[in-house]
Formats: C-alpha cells, structure tokens, sequence
C-alpha cells in the first residue's frame, strides 16, 4: 500500500500522520487497524433509533481516530456530526440535519474503507 | 534490556506512564508516542485503570486519561481517584477532543489536558514537566529499595516482572534464593549480624548480578533474581556461594537456590514466587547441591493434595469412604479367626483415590483423626450389623494414627460406644505401627491406657523400618503383625522370622502375617509356629457385603 497516494486520495494529511507516528510501517499498521476495528454499524444503529446520547459517543470515538490518523476530510465530517449531538443538544436536535451530517460521514468511511488494502 | 536490581538501576529507571482510553488505534499511538521514554501500561476504561493503580500506585509517574470511556468513563475514575490520598499523587493529563469539557476534568483533580489530534511533542513535553514537578528521588527510593541489601524490594520486584520482564521478548529463569536458618540466626546471633548478613548477601549479588535483569530482597529470609535462561545460573550461584562463604559475618551459612528456568510468562510473578516457594517445601522435587530444581508435576502432586484436603469433609458426609475387610485365617487349621478393615476412598469426581496418597496427605494435616473416627464408626456399626444376623463373632482390627490417640485414649468413651452398638470389647482390635510406638513413649503410654480398658492391640508393619527388638518387650501388645517384606524374602529370613516368633510368644503375644500370597508362603509361616495369616491366599480384602457372604461360608 503507498500510504502517501492513499493519503493524497482520501484528502487526508501525510505529513501530519507522518510527524505523530514517525514512520510508513507504522501509519500502515494504524491504517490496516482503521479498517479492521473502526466500524460505522454502532452509530448507524443508534442513529436510526434517534438515540442521540449514543450517537454522539460513537461519532466522537470515530472523530478522535480520525484526526488522530490525519483523516482530515472524515474527520471534519465526524466533528460537524458530534456538534450536533453534544450534551443538551442531543434532545433538540432535529433528525433530519443529523441524518444528512451522518450520511457524509458515511460516504467518506467506505470511500476510506473502499481504498485501504 | 533494562535492568532492575540496586539505587544506580533506579536512578537509570524509566517511568511509568499508565495510558485508560478504550479506543484500540488512539491507544496504541499514544503508546508509540511514549514507549521510548517510559514503561507504558494500558487500560482499556476507568475500572482497569482503577485496578491497575491499586496495585501499583507507588510506581506509577502519571496517567493519561480519556473522558469518553464504556463500563467507567474518565469522571468516574476521578471521582474513585480523589478518595484516595495515595492515588491523588499521581498527576492526571486528561486527553479530549476540540470542544470538550476539560475544565470540569480540571475541577475533578485532572493537572493539565492535551487535544487530539495528538501532537507528539505536546504530550512528551507536558509529560515529562508534570513527572518533574511530582515526583522527588528520594521518594522514588523509598518505595522501590530494600535498604537492609541495597537490592529492590518485593513490590517493585512483582511490579517490574509483570509489566516489563515478561513482556520482554526473552525467555526469563527465576531463582529463589533462600536463607537456611535465618531465624535461628536471629535468635543466636543477633538483630546485627543477621543485618550485616543481608548487607553482605545484598552486595555480593550486585557484584556477581551483571547479567541478572532483576535482583530483590523478596522476604525475611531471603532474595530473588531474575535472568535471560542463555545465562549459565549455575556459574552465579557458585561465584555467589564462594562469595559469601568468606564475606559472611555469621559462620557456615547455607543457601537453597529454587530454580524456575523458563517460565510461563502468562503466570503473575506472584504465583511464580509461590510455585518456587511450594517446590522448596516439597519433599518430592529434583535437586543438585544447594539447587532444587522447580517442574510442573512438584506443583501437581501439591495441588492434588489440596484438592483430597479439600474433599475430605464432604466424602465423608456422602460416605465415599468405605470399609473394606480383609479376613485371617489361622494357618493351622484354616479357620476364620479375624479381620482388618481397611478404608477405600472412591470419590465421584477423582475416582478411585490410592490409600498411599491420601493417608500420609491427611496424617501431615491432621485431618486423619476425623477418618479414623469415621472408620472405627463404620466398623462398630457393622460389628453390631453381624451380631444381629446371627454372624460368626469375629474380631476386627482398625488402624489407628499418632494424631489418633489422645481422642482414643480416652477408654471410657470407647467402652460406651461398644455398649451402644452391643458387641464384646475383645472384638475391636487397634493397630499400632512399630515405628509409631516404638519412636514415643507418650504413644505407648496411651496405647497401654487402651488395653488397659479391654481393648486388644496389634502392632502393625513389624520388620519393615529399623527393628528393635529390645523395644518390643516395652510394647503392651497382644499381636505381632509381620510386615508384608518378610513374605517377599520368607525363604531368606526363616530363621529371623523363626526367632521373632519364638519372641512374640515368650511375650505372650499371638503373631499374625501379612501378605501372604501363595500356599508355599503359608507353610512356611505356619512351620514357623505363626499363628494366623491375612492377605490374597485367603482373600483380598471385600466390601461390607461381601464380606457378610465370606462370614456365612466360613462358620
């Protein structure tokens, strides 16, 4: 896997993963471990059950890997959803704009997913 | 390798940094970040985070803590942290997101914060400042050394072993080194010279320690190292030896090295210890010198007892135990004179369990009293079950212990019980090994004391320890048991065996045989003037209701 054109495709920051983890090997093997562990049917989950409290905590773990990785297009996306849903506002929110921020997120995770191999 | 062994390892030593975030990747990074730096311990959310630094508080430099956790999230771990004064010296960086509430982390007791995305050297920078300002050396020292060798203590020995030496990719041999006598020393030599001692033994093991990868006073007696198994112990242990035999300030003092070469790293160093431990008080494991050699089978055959000692109450409760009874025959004229009830312990999980393991595990114990009672209960029940059929009245022997024989010894108990299950005294018969009575005159004193009362007394195994046969005219008696060796080499000993019969008689005393096998075994014994004979030529030995036929057979 080329980690810098993989960067390059998901709109993602080499240079910022590179100064955290130092090294190709291991930007590969936090990738590799993206795909592996980081699934979306949690939050989907709680989405459709406009469980809110719930979403929010799932976004916010899939925000933190996101930057944390320098995904920095999905990881936008994940923090525009948890925004959403933070604290009180997970009771006011309305279903629809959280329903258009998580389909975002969506497309880019299996865009991400789609181009890690 | 890092190694820890004396203070010039400790001023070297990496701290520790313990990391609580349940995300596996932003874990791991953060692990990455630090592993350079620091011993990185990990916990997966705000209760492993708890269990971790209830055991090591003292080592820990500082936490890394998220907020967002399942099972106990970060403010939950604050909340436990802040009730306890020795947790609360562990600075707390809390790592958050862009817009999260860190102040209200900051008003739990958190010292700083850093933000994900994470930048490396924010968090090594922070880190390192917070380390700084908590942490003293002498505190570092205080927590970590045993002062009387110079060598880390206990805690810091299991801390180290569990959370670097065995994450290590090495395989690691562990010695116990124990002290013999220490406490005698103490008392004879003194509080000082048994200090000097240890000052002595800690500095020796630094000089000869160079490829040790931790070396600890581990308790009162004695020390603990740990080595790659590619290094030759054996070298050390002689280098070690030598050392001390002309150093030491107490004369003659004498090692036992417990040696666990490779060992299963997923064991707790603490049960590692205590397999050592277990192997040094085992009479069953492999030595060489001052070294004994720890293997898994020491640990098995120490857990079986357990588990027997374990079962014991219960077994008896279910009566698995049961008597089996074993007849004698007098060799002269074939008759049925007497039998031995024997206990068989069939257990519904272990199976059938040899006398020869449990009978010793229960005499160490004490817990042989307890079955001899249920065996002399059993076989008075079935005495009383025979008189009732109308069986021939036979006598029974049973065996009694050394542990036995203060509960027994008081006749007018025994002869209560007899009256209650209504047979004659003369048919409950005790057996006494030779060694028990010959080794104590507390023992023969009681065992009079029983035949004083009525009761008859056989004495068990003759022949088969160191006989005296000056001692057997102390013995009060009434029968001779041959051990079962004499059959096995009867044709060797006829004239001893000629002799000690001729002995028993002049005594007084009636001679019975064990053992016996075969017809060519009983002429013998019988030409010999032996009165009765028990083994496999008659009959091995039979459950109660068996037994009950054989005595209908043999009127």
């Amino acid at each position: 896997m080329e980690i810098k054109k993989f960067y390059e495709e998901i709109g993602g920051n080499y240079e910022e993963a590179l100064s955290r983890l130092m090294n190709d090997a291991l930007i590969e093997r936090f990738v590799l471990k993206f795909k592996e562990t980081q699934k979306l049917d949690g939050l989907k989950a709680a989405i459709e059950a406009h469980d809110y409290e719930k979403a929010f905590f799932e976004a916010h773990t899939l925000k933190g890997v996101s930057l944390n990785l320098a995904f920095k297009e999905l990881g936008t996306a994940a923090v525009a959803l948890t925004e959403l849903m933070r604290g009180d506002l997970a009771k006011t929110t309305n279903p629809e704009e959280v329903n258009a921020a998580y389909k975002k997120v969506e497309a880019l995770y299996l865009d991400v997913i789609s181009k890690i191999n | 390798m890092t190694a820890f062994r004396n203070e010039q390892d400790l001023f070297n030593l990496k701290k520790t940094v313990l990391v609580v975030e349940d995300n596996d990747i932003n874990r791991e990074i953060l692990k990455s970040i630090l592993d350079e730096r620091y011993i990185v311990l990990e916990a997966t959310n705000g209760k492993e985070a708890l269990d971790i630094v209830k055991n090591n508080a003292e080592f820990i430099s500082l936490i890394l803590l998220d907020i967002q956790m399942p099972v106990l999230d970060g403010y939950g771990f604050l909340d436990e942290y802040n009730k306890h004064e020795d947790y609360k010296k562990i600075p707390v960086i809390v790592t958050t997101s862009e817009g999260d509430e860190e102040e209200h982390a900051l008003e739990k007791g958190a010292s700083d914060f850093v933000t994900k995305p994470y930048k490396p050297n924010v968090i090594l920078k922070r880190v390192e400042a917070l380390i700084r300002l908590k942490e003293s050396v002498g505190a570092i020292l205080e927590t970590r050394l045993d002062h009387k060798t110079g060598l880390i203590n206990r805690e810091f020995f299991h801390y180290v072993s569990d959370n670097v030496l065995k994450k290590a990719d090495v395989k690691l041999t562990y010695i116990l080194c124990i002290i013999q006598d220490f406490t005698y020393m103490n008392t004879t030599y003194g509080e000082d010279d048994c200090d000097k001692l240890l000052k002595v033994m800690g500095s020796i093991f630094q000089k000869y320690g160079n490829n040790a990868l931790a070396m600890a006073r581990y308790g009162g007696d004695n020390l603990a190292f740990v080595i790659n198994s590619e290094v030759d112990y054996k070298a050390i242990i002689e280098d070690i030896e030598k050392e001390l035999h002309e150093l030491s300030p107490i004369p003659n003092v004498s090692l036992k090295h417990i040696v666990y070469e490779n060992v299963d790293k997923s064991l707790k160093t603490n049960n590692i210890m205590n397999k050592l431990f277990t192997t040094y008080h085992s009479n069953n494991a492999k030595s060489e010198g001052s070294i004994i050699f720890f293997d898994k089978t020491i640990i098995e055959k120490e857990n079986y007892r357990h588990l027997l000692v374990e079962y014991m109450d219960d077994s008896i409760k279910n009566e698995d135990f049961k008597i089996y009874i074993q007849p004698k025959h007098d060799c002269k004229t074939d008759e049925l004179v007497g039998a031995e009830a024997l206990v068989r312990w069939i257990h519904p999980e272990l199976g059938f369990i040899s006398p020869g393991d449990f009978i010793p595990t229960f005499e160490e114990t004490g817990l042989i009293t307890k079955l001899d009672e249920f065996i002399v209960k059993k076989t008075c029940e079935f005495l009383a079950k025979c008189k009732k059929l109308g069986l021939k009245e036979i006598p029974i022997s049973v065996n009694l212990s050394r542990r036995d024989l203060a509960v027994f010894a008081d006749p007018k108990l025994l002869t209560k019980a007899v009256k209650h299950f209504g047979f004659n005294k003369e048919q409950l018969h005790f057996e006494i090994t030779e060694s028990l009575a010959g080794n104590s005159a507390d023992v023969l004193a009681k065992a009079k004391i029983i035949r004083d009362e009525g009761f008859k007394i056989e004495i068990d195994d003759f022949g088969s320890g160191y006989s005296c046969l000056g001692m057997i005219s102390d013995i009060p008696m009434d029968y001779l048991k041959l051990d079962i060796t004499f059959a096995r080499r009867l044709e060797a000993q006829k004239d001893v065996v000629k002799h000690v019969i001729a002995l028993a008689h002049e005594l007084g005393a009636k001679v019975f045989a064990e053992g016996v096998e075969n017809e060519e075994q009983k002429n013998i014994y019988r030409d010999l003037g032996c009165d009765a004979i028990q083994g496999y030529f008659y009959s091995k030995p039979l459950p109660e209701d068996e037994f009950i036929t054989y005595l209908k057979n043999h009127k």
